[in-house]
């Protein structure tokens, strides 16, 4: 009698087992027949090619984790190494982080032998985060670009409070686990493809690829999701507008102190986006956006006045024709062309001319 | 480290190699020693210093739990249970309301024209802390109501506590639940295994697939259902999806917590029971929530006076305890305001209830009666998730706006998708409660596992972290 109790308990075991295993089997033939007819509705690991002569770290946009930020401060990976190398440090928030793209950057390098590294993360941060990462790793660059956007200031974003807070346990650990991530689903794909459906971001992650030697975007998937709503930079204007006695007294204080380690600021401003009612106009419908363009509250060109009154150099572009993918960042072709058009202004300026002489 | 994370996959496998290896039989100190030693790591591994705050409530309660079984005063049992309470509310009212209390006293006084600039205190709420705080006070006053003897180890006690499985987000164990559980004869068995697998990718397809994909929606979308004259269809679909959304992050995380429990050879209390089939306000809370809303019956209404005494007695019970019962998800007015949804709701259906509403069996009236459950569920529901009071109050507002606006409305539908699974789960339990199904066997479970864990792997959302980990 027990042993027929404990047969059939087994029998059950065993046949819910092989009803999973059918069922899951069939569930993944189905999937991949589905991916095969309709590619754009499941993805199957695939991403763009890169550079394969480039280390670069993958970031996955929208999932709150700022990973570029965790290696960089942390020194996991070699990225930070690079940016002590670096002969010209890029520092600001998101706009210089999107304008300088790596492509341009690395001719730049090839063609002159000064290294850049574009320490400009994309989370909002300034001042407070990049004197962070000055005083942990002694940065001392021969020049620094700074991008005069709210610059001087002392406020950390959440992503750069987070970062400091963390500790290098937490960073390893949050590091690791997004590789691994990455690793693990860019393999599994293959098999079993990420479907589309339901998903407000589609099946497709929404990427970065961050190169390690240049701290540039060499890489993103999401910017021709834009194409049809391109937003052109502001037209230029004169203004007033400068800095606050605070922040004033914060930049000529930075300034002290990098002048102290030999270090030569050079200020730039990144073009960005326009209120502009038409474009509002538009982007009515789309109501995301639609806070983005209220929030692009001044023209960009303050940061002439700012340079007079810091007496630092100021390398500015002509503008004309660039546009920005969401208001705010130029789109890639904008940035190759920014970047390019920056570097060309460089080597004409004195501290260029002065840094190519110091090079062997 | 979350449930949601390669850490916490290699974590447990370590913590199940070490259940196979060290405690397969009876004579299992050295495995409850692993658990405990894993429990601090894993506790530890969010913000080392908070293990102080553990330690600190548990042999405040371990002490206090002992004097009170030994002391045969009123008056000493009585003092030690308040040291016991004070020490425990004492740090939840610290970590999580004393900017809500200075807020609050702010605003009082100016209604008083006294006018008085809060502090802001800059204190980060310790995860975690609301679920072990209740669990450490339930075995305190359980020991004053000799409802159970003192746990003789203090390292017993704090595994109790402790225990990682749920630590961070329930369910709210009871002493008497889980303590003699440590003594219980394990055995691994392939059955136990398949069931504790079973659950987590349950609760991983809940919380991944349906919790975070709809969160995205939600996220998105939940201000434009706030927006001035706003077409009803998008802050209907919202709050439907947000109260999918809820149900599946916390059930994903009970279902996970069960699972890893069952793995290791415990028992957790069940905590999610098909809440949205309630045909009464009273059986939601039978559903919802089960330990919390158990915990809070059993500590705080009774005490309170329960069903006994005067209507207006009974009703001033419930109103208090579901406004705490608000208060313990946040400190908000939102949520202070959801308690008091369904604080009013449950007095104003012990009325219908007094009055012999319920004891008509027209079907028609139980129809009516769940869709005004439900409804007024969905309503609660714009409070908790909403950033403040006049957020809500406009989503609420838009409710009932006519028009329709076809390019928000669309853009919420393939939401809408995940709100199947919840569907069928509820519908599945309805009729095997009806008795017109049979409850599932292991070969539907087999089916339902692998579908399950195929939508994992394909479906998956965007990672956001569990909701609950916030209270």
């Amino acid at each position: 009698m027990r042993s027929s109790i404990s047969n059939s308990k087994f029998n059950r075991i065993r046949n819910a087992l092989i009803v999973f295993g059918i069922t899951f089997a069939i569930c993944a033939v189905m999937g991949l027949a589905f991916q095969q007819r309709h590619p754009s509705e499941a993805w199957k690991g695939t991403l763009p090619a890169v550079d394969p002569n480039d280390n670069y770290l993958v970031m996955e946009a929208y999932n709150d984790q700022a990973f570029d930020l965790y290696q960089l401060y942390y020194g996991i990976g070699d990225s930070i190494q690079a940016a002590q190398k670096a002969d010209v440090l890029i520092l600001g928030n998101s706009k210089p982080f999107f304008a300088f793209r790596n492509e341009a950057v690395k001719a730049f390098t090839q063609k002159t032998g000064i290294r850049v590294f574009n320490l400009a993360g994309s989370y909002g941060d300034n001042l407070a985060l990049a004197k962070a990462f000055i005083h942990q790793y002694h940065l001392s660059p021969k020049i620094l670009v700074i991008n005069e956007n709210h610059f001087f200031s002392t406020a950390l974003s959440p992503y750069g409070k987070e970062t400091i807070e963390m500790g290098y346990w937490q960073a390893l650990v949050k590091t690791m686990e997004h590789h691994l991530s990455w690793f693990i689903r860019f393999h599994l794909h293959q098999v079993f493809p990420r479907f589309a459906l339901g998903k407000i971001y589609g099946s497709t992650p929404v990427v970065e690829y961050r190169s390690t030697r240049t701290g540039c975007l060499a890489l993103e998937n999401f910017m021709q999701d834009y194409a049809e709503s391109l937003v052109p930079v502001a037209h230029q204007r004169v203004t007033e507008e400068t800095l606050t006695p605070t922040e004033l007294k914060i930049a000529l204080e930075f300034k002290k102190e990098m002048a102290a380690q030999g270090t030569q600021i050079i200020l730039t401003s990144v073009p960005y986006g326009t209120d502009d009612m038409d474009h509002l106009d538009q982007w009515v419908r789309d109501p995301e956006r639609r806070i983005l363009v209220a929030k692009a509250e001044e023209p960009y060109e303050k940061v002439d006045v700012t340079a007079k009154t810091l007496a630092l150099p100021l390398i500015t572009v002509d503008s004309t024709g660039m546009v920005t993918f969401d208001g705010r960042h130029l789109d890639e072709a904008s940035a190759l062309r920014f970047t390019h058009l920056f570097f060309d202004k460089f080597l004409k300026s004195s501290e260029a001319e002065l840094l190519l002489k110091a090079k062997p | 480290m979350s449930f949601i994370s390669f850490s916490f996959l290699f974590f447990f496998l370590l913590v199940l190699a070490g259940r196979v290896w060290l405690g397969p039989h009876k004579n299992e100190k050295p495995y409850l020693v692993m658990l405990l030693a894993a429990s601090l790591v894993f506790y530890g591994s969010f913000v080392p210093w908070y293990l102080l705050l553990l330690l600190f409530t548990t042999i405040v309660d371990y002490y206090a739990g002992h004097k009170i079984a030994q002391s045969t005063s009123p008056v000493y049992r009585k003092s030690y249970l308040v040291l016991s309470l004070t020490a425990n509310l004492g740090l939840l009212i610290f970590f999580k309301y004393l900017n809500f209390l200075s807020g609050l006293s702010q605003l009082l006084l100016s209604l008083f024209r006294v006018h008085f600039t809060a502090p802001h205190w800059d204190i980060a709420l310790p995860i975690g802390i609301s679920f072990f705080t209740f669990q450490s006070m339930s075995y305190t006053i359980d020991i004053y109501r000799s409802k159970i003897k003192p746990e003789r180890s203090y390292w017993r006690f704090l595994l109790f506590v402790c225990f990682f499985t749920h630590l961070i987000s329930g369910p709210i164990v009871r002493a008497k639940e889980l303590l003699y559980q440590f003594d219980r004869k394990r055995k691994i068995r392939l059955k136990v295994y398949l069931e504790g697998f079973y659950l987590i990718v349950s609760g991983l397809f809940f919380k991944m697939v349906v919790a975070d994909n709809i969160g995205d929606y939600v996220n998105k979308f939940w201000k434009y259902g706030a927006a001035d004259n706003m077409a009803a269809a998008v802050p209907l679909s919202l709050t439907v999806l947000f109260s999918c959304q809820i149900f599946s992050d916390f059930l994903g995380y009970s279902q996970i917590a069960m699972g890893t429990a069952y793995l290791l050879g415990f028992k957790l209390p069940l905590n999610f029971n098909n809440p949205y089939i309630a045909s009464s306000f009273r059986e939601f809370w039978t559903r919802w929530h089960i330990t919390l809303s158990t915990w809070i019956r059993d500590y705080l209404y009774i005490p309170l006076g329960g069903n006994q005494g005067s209507q207006l007695k009974v009703f001033s019970a419930l109103m208090i305890t579901m406004l705490l019962a608000g208060l313990w998800h946040g400190a908000a007015l939102t949520f202070i305001f959801w308690g008091l949804i369904h604080g009013l709701a449950l007095v104003f259906e012990r009325i219908l209830r007094t009055n012999g509403f319920f004891e008509k069996k027209s079907v028609l009236i139980k129809v009516f009666w769940f869709v005004v459950v439900q409804a007024t569920v969905l309503v609660g529901w714009i409070f908790f998730r909403s950033d403040n009071l006049g957020q809500a109050s406009r989503i609420f507002n838009n409710l009932f706006n006519g028009g329709f606006d076809p390019e928000n409305a669309l853009a919420i539908l393939p939401g809408l998708w995940f709100v199947i699974p919840v569907l069928i789960l509820h519908l599945r339990a309805l009729l095997t409660e009806r008795g017109w199904i049979p409850a599932p066997r292991i070969v539907e479970k087999g089916f339902v596992g692998a579908l399950m864990l195929y939508g994992l792997f394909t479906l998956y959302g965007k990672t956001n972290a569990f909701l609950y980990f916030q209270f």
